[in-house]
Formats: structure tokens, C-alpha cells, sequence
């Protein structure tokens, strides 16, 4: 039996698992919106809500954040990177205060090592505008994919696509129906991948790999096979697809896809209070 | 073995080479009749899933070709598709749905039936091989056996006359392996026309009618199953316990 990844969808009985798939994107995409412009107190309140939807899905959070550690590590770097690159104050510039009283050729300690830090060696410290800049940027970031993770786990690909599909319908010239099946198999694919990941990480861990220092061979030894293993299992299901007559005209069983929760009009009410708060808090 | 004109599938001197090798399948002839079991045996690379594939038209032959009820599958695949039902080696590769449901309806949609006839037939499908009760469930979290039932029904509700197997026993253990091996046995019972491969042919040789050696690319025996038998291990098959003792074809899972 597989296990299910965080991407994988599974069945429940909260409401974000019977609501229109249409309501869920343009709330998303709003949301989206409003979190990539929000500070560290709307981050919170946007953080809470999800928290609360995580748990009703039955996400366990220390679980889920164990299997979304690889995430978690590109936002690290990502807030690492921000600190070191952002001009401002030295972050520890106040470990040094204890030697103001201290000087070098008539000059002030803390003074020189500011300057050597801000014009000789930039990028050489964390600044703290970098501190609070990468802080927010990663927060984000992690907002954004547990909103990801929360949409694909809670819906259907078929939904999604015929999802796709009405919102392209009214754009001219834009194929909806392939358009509609490339994104449901990409989202299809997000739980392949993290699934083979995972196989051939461990397949290397039992031979040791995790004693192997060089990161970049590290990296090589993951991707090659991975990729290897996942064109393998997208050209397998390609043959599959062949083999039951898929085409563009097929039959959409639609009178499934968008069914209504009734509860629609409450969650864009929500999403607009929630972006009203954090637009003008 | 049989008339050309009672055939449901004729394979004529089908040859295919991979290019760059000299690898496939060479000049391979033999007719397929209603109603019967075929093993097709023979170790792993010896052909038998190319030869599978030219079945419904997912490969072009080299040279040769193969009729479905008289039609060339080349020029009618679509046509092909509906009558050769094809369920591959690994199930985790022909999932397309994210329910059992929604998998299961998959060829239904794709041949344009009406909504209500997919539903009816894919329900069906689900109740016949017991999965109707999972309907809502990622097919991801269903043990090796539901997940080979499930491409079974997925391939049922096309209503195939016949189903190709190819080596549908693989990584499953004994009780999935008993719970497949009941639903091809019911499936041949019903009416399909089975043709499966295996290099393991002790599960399935009870209930097969015929059984066709698969030698380096080229039909190396094809006759009922206890004619063979005695000879299987020159290519590589390994003869069945119960024959070896001198007890003859015994069903594997009593």
C-alpha cells in the first residue's frame, strides 16, 4: 500500500472538500495576492486560518511539517540569502558594543568592523533589514505552499480540469481541453514525484549516501535517477493512456465536477474580510 | 490452431526490431479464437510485452501485421483499443485518476459514451471485481492486488472481448496473487478471451487452454498446455512443482 505525500488528494468530509473548485481558485489566487503584501501581523492572522484548515483536513502539523522538510530547507536558504544580501546594520554589531571603549589607531572598534563589514566585505554578514526582510519573504513562501498543498490535497483532478477548462473556455484560440488535461496530470504528478524522491533517497541512504560531503555530487547522485525514474513512469503512463483511447473529444462527467457546498458565498465573504483586515490593519 | 475466419485476433508474421539492436520480435504467426485462455511463457526479454503492445496498436511492426476481426490494428487502433483491453505489468504507472471512480470511468470517457452509461458501467466494473466500497479513495492508497482489480475494472467498463495481461502476478503476494487470479478466472467465465504472459506459469496453467513459448523473439512452441509442459525449461521456464512430481496440472491457489 502507498503512503499518501502532503500533494496527494484524500477524501474527507470538511467543507473545502465539497466546495466548487472554482470558488477555491479565485479565493486562492486573492489570497495569493494579499499574502505576497503582508506584514508580520497579517502573516499571522492569515497563518492561523490555515492552521485551522489544516487541522480540520486532518493534516497532523508536526507530521506534515516533518514531510514538507525539503520545503522547509528552500526557505531557509531563502532567508539566509535575503539576510546576507539586504543592506542595512550588521545584525550583530551589539556583540561588539562591549568594546566601544576600546580603540584602533585612534578610532572606535565597532566603528571599524561596521566599516569593513558594510564597504570590504558586504554580503559577509546578516543586516538586520535582512533579518526581518528574509523572515517575511520565507513566511510568505510557506503561506503560498500550504495554500497549494491544502487545494491539491482537497481536490479531484478531474475537477481541476474541468476547472481549467471553464475558466479558458471564453479565451478564443486556447485549446481548454488539452489545456485542462496538462494540469491535471501535472498535479497528478507532484505526488509521483515527491513518492520516487523519497524511494531513491532512501535506496542511497542504505548504501550510505548521507556520509557523502560534496554537495553538488549529492545532488547529482538524487536528480539523475529521479529523473530517469520519473520520465520512465511519464512515458508508462503515456502508453497507458494510449491503450484506453484517450483523446481531446472525450465525454466530461460534469454533473459531478461542480457541485456546490452552498457554503460558496460565506468563504468569498471570508476571503474579502480577511484581505480587508489585512489591507487596511 | 483454428480458422482465420473465427478469429478474433491474427497475428501475421509480425516482426519488430528495436532500432539499433538486433532485439523484438521475429515473424511471429498465430490466430486467437473466442472464448479461450492463452498463456503466452517465456523468460523475462524474450518478447512477450513487445508482442503485447502490437495487440491494441501502441507499437507499429517492423513487418507483419495483426487483424482484429479482420481489421488491420495499425489503421484501426481506436477500433483495436475497444476490443484488445490492455492491463500492464506495473499498476502504479496506468493510474490516471485521483479516485478509483474517476480511474475506473477513464476509457468510458475517452470513447465518448454518454455520462449515465459511464457511471452505470463503472459501477459495475467496481462491484464486480469488489472495489465499489473504495470508489472515493485514492487509488495510491490501495494494496498490489486492489490495485491490479482496479486496472481490470478499468479496462472492463470498455467491454473488451478480449483482455491481454501482462504479467499481471508480478510483486504481488499470496492472497493478492489467490484474489487476481479469481477475478481473470471469472473474467474468462464471463465470456472474455484472456491472453496473458508470465515466465511463472504455475499460478495460471490450470485454467489456460493453450499455451504459446515466447523463445529470443519467435513462437518456439504453441499447443495445449500439457503437451508443453514436459519442455518448458529448455527456454528458460521453470516446469510446475506439481508436474515435475508427476502429478500432472493442479490448480495453484486450493
Amino acid at each position: 500500500m502507498g503512503t499518501l505525500t502532503p500533494f496527494s488528494y484524500r477524501t474527507g468530509n470538511f467543507l473545502l472538500f465539497k466546495m466548487d473548485v472554482r470558488c477555491k481558485i479565485i479565493c486562492i489566487c486573492f489570497l495569493t495576492i494579499v499574502a505576497v503584501n503582508a506584514d508580520y501581523l497579517h502573516l499571522c492572522l492569515i497563518s492561523a486560518v490555515l492552521s485551522w484548515l489544516l487541522y480540520r483536513c486532518n493534516f497532523n502539523i508536526l507530521r506534515f511539517l516533518k514531510e514538507i522538510k525539503y520545503f522547509l530547507l528552500l526557505l531557509i536558504f531563502v532567508f539566509i540569502v535575503r539576510g546576507f544580501t539586504t543592506p542595512g546594520v550588521p545584525l550583530y554589531i551589539p556583540i561588539f558594543e562591549f568594546m566601544d571603549k576600546f580603540k584602533l589607531m585612534g578610532k572606535d572598534i565597532v566603528d571599524i568592523i561596521t566599516y569593513i563589514n558594510i564597504n570590504i566585505l558586504p554580503y559577509s554578514h546578516i543586516t538586520k533589514e535582512g533579518f526581518i526582510d528574509g523572515g517575511k519573504v520565507a513566511w510568505r513562501f510557506f503561506i503560498i505552499i500550504i495554500m497549494g498543498i491544502l487545494f491539491s490535497s482537497s481536490t479531484t483532478s478531474s475537477s481541476l480540469k474541468d476547472s481549467v477548462m471553464w475558466f479558458l473556455k471564453p479565451i478564443p484560440f486556447v485549446p481548454e481541453k488539452r489545456a485542462g488535461v496538462m494540469v491535471s496530470l501535472f498535479v497528478r504528478f507532484l505526488p509521483l514525484i515527491l513518492e520516487k524522491t523519497l524511494e531513491v533517497s532512501d535506496a542511497q541512504k542504505s548504501r550510505c549516501a548521507h556520509l557523502q560531503k560534496n554537495p553538488v555530487k549529492k545532488i547529482k547522485n538524487l536528480t539523475v535517477p529521479l529523473l530517469i525514474k520519473v520520465f520512465d513512469s511519464a512515458d508508462k503512463l503515456a502508453v497507458a493512456m494510449a491503450s484506453r483511447c484517450y483523446n481531446d473529444n472525450r465525454t466530461e462527467i460534469t454533473e459531478n465536477t461542480f457541485l456546490r457546498s452552498g457554503y460558496e458565498n460565506q468563504f468569498y465573504a471570508g476571503t474579502a474580510a480577511l484581505a480587508l483586515i489585512i489591507l487596511f490593519l | 490452431m483454428g480458422k482465420s475466419n473465427e478469429n478474433i485476433i491474427e497475428v501475421k508474421r509480425l516482426s519488430h526490431i528495436y532500432s539499433g539492436t538486433d532485439r523484438g520480435i521475429k515473424n511471429i504467426s498465430f490466430g486467437v479464437e473466442p472464448g479461450e485462455f492463452i498463456i503466452i511463457a517465456g523468460k523475462n526479454g524474450s518478447g512477450k510485452s513487445t508482442l503485447f503492445r502490437h495487440l491494441n496498436g501502441l507499437l507499429s511492426p517492423t513487418s507483419g501485421a495483426v487483424w482484429v476481426h479482420g481489421k488491420t490494428v495499425d489503421s484501426n487502433v481506436e477500433y483495436a483499443r475497444q476490443i484488445v483491453g490492455m492491463i500492464f505489468q506495473d499498476a502504479d504507472c496506468q493510474i490516471v485518476g485521483q479516485t478509483v471512480f474517476e480511474d475506473a470511468a477513464f476509457g468510458p470517457e475517452n470513447i465518448g459514451l454518454p455520462a449515465i452509461e459511464i457511471h452505470k458501467r463503472t459501477t459495475n466494473a467496481l462491484k464486480q471485481l469488489g472495489l465499489l466500497h473504495l470508489k472515493d479513495q485514492n487509488p495510491a492508497t490501495l494494496s498490489g492486488g486492489e490495485k491490479r482489480r482496479l486496472a481490470i475494472a478499468g479496462v472492463l467498463t470498455m467491454r473488451p472481448e478480449v483482455i491481454v495481461l501482462d504479467e499481471p502476478f508480478s510483486n504481488l503476494d499470496y492472497s493478492g496473487t489467490c484474489d487476481l487470479l479469481s477475478a481473470i478466472i471469472w473474467l474468462h467465465k464471463a465470456g472474455h478471451t484472456i491472453i496473458l504472459s508470465t515466465h511463472d506459469i504455475e499460478k495460471a496453467l490450470f485454467c489456460a487452454s493453450r499455451m504459446i513459448i515466447i523463445h529470443n523473439g519467435r513462437v518456439a512452441g504453441d499447443d495445449k498446455p500439457q503437451t508443453l509442459l514436459k519442455d518448458v525449461e529448455k527456454f528458460g521456464i521453470r516446469e510446475p512443482c506439481a508436474s515435475k512430481l508427476g502429478m500432472g496440472i493442479v490448480p495453484w491457489n486450493k
